[in-house]
């Protein structure tokens, strides 16, 4: 082969492709490539001298010949030529190099052996290794030239395709059938040559690919050194290989031995999402699933006994634990004085009624002897023992709060200021009075003046001074127009001038009508004089009392009034009469501070407050009926009802106490409204209204319906705060009086100002 | 006696000023604060000449007519009593020939303006006090001309109905009728003729403090009332209120238009004077806040086709305001403006506030 090919080289004349294999064989370094090809025959040869390489295998010229002839042939058909001896030149390089690599001694690369120049000793010289030539098989002459086109478009084509240049490439020459069956028969190798389909040449093929695809048809590995059944070699296990230690020293994690947690997690979302019904096992069910039942045989008593609650379940049975396993731990089990304390107890006191045993494997487990024992006082206990279904007490709060009427409804009542009385020099004022007709006040304030007002105006029509000390109380008549001032250590009466005189002259008359009879003077008692000095106008009379008088009650009738000194320790309180002039001291020894005393309206009753109680007198049999206790530290007023039934208590400690009568001496409410204080209290002859008058500025108007059946308690509303003093040095509202017959109240306060509020 | 003021006062005066705020004469002969004033011509009957009647009621239970003539002193002519208890208002019929009282114990008395030849009631049996005041102020029946005696004059007819304080009778535009208004809550309409009462209208909890008849054929009354209202009322329909005009405080005192049906001025205790018209009534035509405490009394004079008109409000200020006004007539805006004050001089220690004002034409 490699004589056939060098000859066509020769007799070419071109330069062609570099054989690799035969320069290689050389030994020598690569030099240029020589247009003849003797040299690889003479390397070859040298070669062989080494005894270390493979002879150069010798040719087959016969066969070359043939194989040129037909070549030639076939390329004197063609028109170009070049590209046909190229063709002939790859076919024959081709089968070279497959040659070359059948022959192990001649391999290529096979090292030379010299004579080392520094050691003197035989040394391998390998040759150099073109990079590109050598090692790379890459750069090996492809034998595709047409690109990546498939042969079969070119199948009634005489080329396979065009090389890169752009010529046809031709094809091969093929022989007919019958030089192919012949070649069958002589050529033993014809069996073994291949149609490469790039090029449709006939490619022989070498034993080792031979073998190569044997194998893979085989399905075996196609590494032919591959040896399947070598010996397993144990890496880690044998005698001496064992491990002590574990690969890692991290230690292993309790959730490989216990149950795992996001399973639990996971498991638990959709046990959750089937309570909430979000996941239903068998989908949505509609009327069509459900059975349609029309209940034949059912009664009304049967309908209504469905409707009613199911009865309760019987109480749980406890569930078996671990000392009924039938291998229980060590420490179920009881011990011999545990066993014989169990079986001397009776059977109805043992905690349990088994003892706890343990059995190997559970063939051992005998069969329970009380099986039907317990089950039938199970049943007992079921049917002796009725469960009585405990009712929880479910009270709505808003239920129990008192459903009271809206103010709306309680109307009239005082909402809003229309008349001011400013009193000049803005002294505080302690104390008001409405006459009987309704259309004068009278305030005292603290500098000792009285002044009278016009109430639908507010014009002052009268003023008095009487002394610099605080008037303590100022009191019209219920009968007559004249009102009666209380002020350091005496009583004054005055009938105003403005009044028209037949009221006047009657007023007069009445209250002077005693000193046309005298009486003999008692030494201790007030006494009663005609007004000297004359203090104002229309000051009649004056009446001495012991100690600071401070309050002012008058009787219904408008005969008798009394006057309370709390000063005056045994003679506080002093029960006068304006037609006698006559002045008695109902009280021998007085228990505690009077603070204020109240006439009943209908009865001949006598109320006296102290500090802390209440005391209820019948003037006539003179003697003591009740004792109310408010429960308050310090009473500062109190109002009788007009009905002579109820009374209210207000108390410097910010409480209003109801009583009720006929009820006990314990007060029927209290009521805590005002914030500082309570001044005064005052309940509305005409309405069904009550006042408090307090220290934080604020007049509060109750309503109170008082129902005429003794069964039914009294209604009291809160209807109405009336905001219209300022607070001076801590002192609010200092009093508050009603409208005879209309509901309107004054209220006089530290600020120097009484307000009429009207509805 | 066109264009002059007339104002009563808590000194117990009457003061008469001429629209150009001069102090023109002074009354003293009462004995209480003066409630009421109302003017006529003096009749010829009186045979006194030209001059101007005015009647002025007291809390001293009478009502005093004096004569002012256009020239020379004002004369005491008569006094009027009622009752034994306080007058709260008088008032004139259009023609002049009578005269209504209201009391403050209910009763309402109609007086001819005759003058009386003799006593027709005794007199008051007084207290020792009060019997000596009244000598001492009594000054036109000793002072002044001699020629005449002042002689008490009785009612020809006492209303009786009311069971509380009467605030104000006043004529129907007929003089036939007299509606009066009081605090027990109704508001009442007499038969001048025959006393016999007729319809009557009762608002539950709401005291009248004042009241007006409006101008027109329709019985329409207005009423100031103490729970901060003004209440109109239609006596012929069955509703009982017609209409509220709503205040801040209460309204002692309503002047009706003289003229215009729909329009009225209302003054409030806290000084808020207002024209209000009726067929719009939820905001007031015109608002003016009067300085000076409270405000007891108004009275509107318009004069006109202009619709311009003269308020004189009096006040606890002891001052006369005079406002002018315009409601709207051709060519003039509504609205008011203050023109002057007057000094009402007091004598007293209380000070005088004008309770009673009346504007002459």
């Amino acid at each position: 082969m490699a004589t056939a090919v060098a000859r066509a080289s020769v007799a070419n004349g071109t330069k062609r492709k570099v054989d690799d294999l035969n320069d290689k064989s050389d030994g020598t370094a690569l030099g240029p490539i020589n247009l003849t090809l003797s040299d690889p025959e003479e390397s070859d040869g040298e070669e062989s001298s080494g005894g270390e390489e493979e002879p150069f295998p010798e040719l087959d010229l016969g066969s070359d010949t043939e194989e040129d002839e037909e070549d030639e042939e076939y390329d004197s058909e063609d028109d170009i030529e070049g590209e046909e001896e190229e063709e002939d030149d790859e076919d024959e390089e081709d089968e070279d190099d497959e040659d070359d690599e059948a022959t192990p001694e001649s391999h290529p690369r096979a090292p030379k052996i010299v004579q080392s120049d520094i050691t003197g000793f035989p040394k391998k010289v390998y040759p150099e290794i073109d990079a590109v030539y050598d090692s790379d098989s890459s750069t090996e002459e492809d034998p595709n030239r047409i690109g990546n086109v498939p042969l079969h478009w070119y199948d009634d084509l005489p080329h396979i395709g065009y090389d890169i240049s752009g010529k046809r490439v031709m094809r091969p020459a093929k022989g007919d059938e019958l030089d192919k069956f012949l070649s069958t028969v002589e050529d033993p190798t014809s069996w073994s040559t291949a149609v490469d389909k790039s090029t449709g040449a006939q490619v022989q093929l070498t034993p080792e690919e031979l073998e190569l695809i044997g194998r893979l048809a085989r399905a075996e590995n196609p590494d032919g050194d591959y040896d399947p059944y070598e010996p397993t070699v144990e890496w880690f296990t044998g005698p001496g290989k064992e491990m002590t230690m574990p690969l890692t020293s991290r230690p292993e994690p309790k959730s490989r031995f216990i149950p795992s947690k996001w399973e639990h997690k996971k498991v638990m979302k959709i046990v959750r999402a089937i309570r909430q019904g979000r996941i239903t096992p068998h989908g949505p069910v509609t009327a069509a699933q459900q059975p349609q039942y029309y209940a034949l045989w059912s009664t009304a008593d049967e309908a209504e006994a469905s409707r009613r609650p199911p009865p309760l379940p019987a109480p749980k049975v406890r569930l078996p634990t671990h000392s009924e396993s039938y291998n229980p731990p060590k420490e179920y089990l009881p011990t011999d004085e545990e066993r014989k304390e169990w079986e001397d107890m009776d059977p109805e006191d043992r905690p349990e009624n088994y003892l706890p045993r343990s059995h190997d494997t559970l063939r051992h487990v005998p069969a329970y002897e009380d099986f039907v024992k317990e089950r039938f006082d199970r049943q007992l206990d079921l049917y002796l023992a009725p469960r009585v279904r405990r009712v929880k007490l479910n009270i709505d709060p808003e239920s129990l709060v008192p459903k009271l009427p809206s103010p709306k409804e309680l109307r009239p009542f005082p909402v809003a200021q229309n008349v001011v009385f400013e009193h000049p020099g803005k002294a505080r004022v302690r104390c008001v009075s409405w006459s009987m007709d309704g259309e004068w006040v009278a305030t005292g304030d603290e500098r000792g003046v009285v002044r009278c007002w016009e109430a639908e105006v507010g014009k002052c029509v009268w003023e008095g001074t009487f002394g610099d000390q605080p008037v303590g109380a100022v009191e019209w008549c219920p009968k007559y127009n004249f009102f009666l001032i209380a002020v350091s250590g005496a009583l004054h009466l005055v009938i105003p001038p403005f009044l028209p005189p037949a009221q006047r002259a009657a007023a007069h008359t009445y209250c002077t009508s005693a000193f046309a009879t005298p009486s003999a003077p008692v030494p201790d008692a007030p006494k009663w004089t005609s007004a000297k000095p004359l203090l104002a106008d229309g000051h009649i009379l004056t009446v001495s009392v012991p100690g600071n008088p401070k309050q002012l009650a008058w009787h219904a009738k408008g005969d008798y009034f009394a006057s309370v000194a709390p000063d005056a320790a045994a003679k506080a309180v002093w029960i006068h009469q304006v037609t006698k002039h006559h002045s008695q001291s109902p009280f021998r020894k007085v228990k505690g501070t009077v603070q204020l005393v109240s006439f009943h309206p209908k009865q001949p009753h006598f109320f006296v407050a102290t500090q802390k109680y209440v005391r209820q007198y019948d003037l006539v049999n003179q003697k003591l009926l009740r004792t109310l206790t408010p429960g308050l530290r310090w009473i500062s007023s109190l109002s009788i009802h007009p009905s002579g039934e109820h009374l209210i208590v207000g108390s410097y400690d910010r409480k209003l106490a109801w009583f009720d009568l006929e009820m006990g001496t314990r007060p029927f409410r209290v009521l805590r409204y005002h914030s500082r204080a309570l001044r005064s209290v005052a309940f509305s002859p005409a309405h069904p209204l009550f006042a408090s008058a307090s220290d934080d500025g604020t007049v509060q108007i109750f309503h109170a319906t008082v129902f005429a059946d003794l069964m039914t308690d009294p209604r009291i509303v809160p209807v109405k705060v009336l905001r219209g003093h300022e607070v001076r040095e801590g002192l609010g509202v200092l009093g508050v009086r009603w409208h005879p017959r209309l509901s309107w109240c004054v209220s006089v306060g530290a600020d120097g100002r009484a307000v009429l509020w009207a509805n | 006696m066109p264009g002059h003021i007339l104002t009563g006062a808590y000194d117990n005066t009457v003061r008469i000023y001429s629209e150009g705020q001069e102090l023109l004469h002074t009354l003293r002969s009462h004995t209480g604060a003066v409630t009421g004033l109302a003017a006529f011509n003096a009749p010829g009957e009186y045979g006194l000449g030209e001059g101007q009647v005015v009647a002025s009621s007291s809390h001293d239970r009478s009502v005093h007519l004096h004569y002012i003539p256009t020239t020379g002193e004002p004369t005491l002519l008569t006094t009027l009593h009622t009752s034994p208890a306080q007058v709260s208002s008088v008032a004139v019929n259009a023609q002049g020939s009578s005269l209504v009282t209201a009391t403050w114990d209910g009763l309402v008395g109609l007086f001819n303006t005759s003058l009386p030849t003799s006593h027709e009631l005794p007199a008051e049996e007084d207290a020792e006090s009060s019997r000596k005041k009244r000598r001492k102020l009594a000054p036109t029946a000793t002072e002044g001309e001699e020629a005449r005696e002042v002689f008490r004059k009785a009612p020809e007819l006492v209303l009786r109905g009311h069971q509380g304080k009467v605030s104000k009778a006043v004529w129907d535009l007929d003089g036939r009728s007299v509606f009066s208004a009081g605090w027990d809550f109704t508001v009442r309409q007499w038969d001048a003729g025959t006393g016999v009462q007729g319809v009557v209208k009762t608002t539950p909890d709401r005291v009248h403090l004042t009241l007006g008849r409006m101008a027109g054929t329709a019985p329409l009354l207005a009423t100031g009332t103490s729970d901060r209202s003004v209440c109109i009322f239609d006596l012929r329909a069955p509703t009982t209120v017609q209409l509220t005009l709503p205040h801040s405080s209460p309204v002692p005192s309503v002047v009706p238009h003289p003229t215009a049906p729909h329009l009225l001025t209302s003054a409030t205790l806290s000084g808020v004077l207002q024209i209000w018209d009726l067929r719009a009534p939820r905001e007031s035509l015109v608002r003016v806040q009067r300085e000076g405490g409270k405000c007891l009394c108004v009275d509107w004079k318009v004069r006109g086709e202009g619709g311009e008109g003269l308020w004189a409000t009096g006040g606890e200020d002891r001052k006369v305001q005079v406002w002018r006004t315009g409601t709207g007539g051709a060519g003039t805006t509504v609205g008011a403006t203050a023109v002057g004050v007057e000094r009402v001089q007091g004598t007293d220690v209380d000070g005088a506030r004008p309770a009673a004002v009346a504007a002459t034409a």
